[in-house]
């Protein structure tokens, strides 16, 4: 039996950090995980991934389904942020759906919403957030947890 | 006439722009450009709750360098950086002065 250190959650937000900094998305290797510091103008644009909900119930006997939920930040500057976004999000989707190793972690990949805000400025500074799904299935008598 | 108190802050107006403005041209958009004293001020801060750095550019002017106002568009060349006004200048306390929001202008 393995013991895993992580939540499957965990894993997943770890698995999504490294298939977007191998991807070569407009935003480099500037990806973060939770990053809570303001962004500079340097640094753009960027990716911060955020893990957000979970849940578990039961599904069938002795079995726990999980939904995942996290979110992709896509960090932009300038007139063209909201294209700038767009193409960002489009980057990053097609590396995270694509990776084997997160099909592995998780089934049902999905972007569920995706949300724009931008503020003016000496260049307007741009958001667009993303809401994605995973789900899993583990064993009901597992001692890891799915989130 | 001789000066009296009530055109005493717009006559020292001018003498405080003369001291602490900087040069810098107004060019209205269509127009020329055409000299004049601002004072440009560039506070930091962060937007989108507080995940990106940006600075707040504004400059205020004399009203009187401007008949026609500022409007959106407009630009301002300060030390070879050039501005562009994000919106109509407004106009502060008693209209002597214009406020006006700058963005960079790009390439």
């Amino acid at each position: 039996m393995s013991i895993q250190v992580n939540t499957t959650h965990e894993r997943i937000l770890q698995r999504v950090d490294q298939a977007l900094q191998a991807a070569g998305t407009d935003a480099a290797v500037r990806v973060h995980r939770g990053r809570l510091d303001a962004f500079g103008a340097d640094e753009l644009p960027a990716i911060n991934i955020r893990r957000s909900t979970g849940q578990a119930e039961a599904f069938a006997d002795m079995v726990s389904r999980g939904l995942m939920e996290f979110e992709l930040d896509f960090h932009v500057r300038g007139d063209d942020w909201e294209t700038a976004a767009d193409r960002l999000h489009l980057q990053a989707h097609r590396a995270i759906a694509i990776d084997a190793g997160l099909n592995t972690l998780g089934r049902g990949l999905r972007c569920t919403r995706t949300e724009l805000r931008a503020e003016g400025g000496d260049e307007t500074i741009g958001r667009l957030t993303a809401t994605y799904q995973v789900q899993a299935l583990t064993r009901g008598s597992d001692l890891a947890l799915v989130s | 006439m001789p000066p009296t108190l009530d055109d005493i802050f717009t006559r020292k107006l001018a003498v405080l722009y003369a001291r602490l403005g900087r040069d810098a041209q107004f060019t209205p958009t269509g127009g020329d450009a055409q000299p004049v004293r601002v004072l440009l001020d560039e506070p930091g801060s962060t937007g989108l709750d507080g995940m990106q750095a940006r600075t707040e550019p504004t400059i205020r002017m004399q009203a009187v360098d401007a008949p026609n106002g500022v409007q959106r568009g407009d630009r301002f060349t300060v030390a070879g950086k050039t501005w562009a006004a994000r919106e109509a200048g407004v106009p502060v306390l008693d209209g002597s002065e214009l406020q006006v929001e700058l963005k960079a202008v790009q390439g």
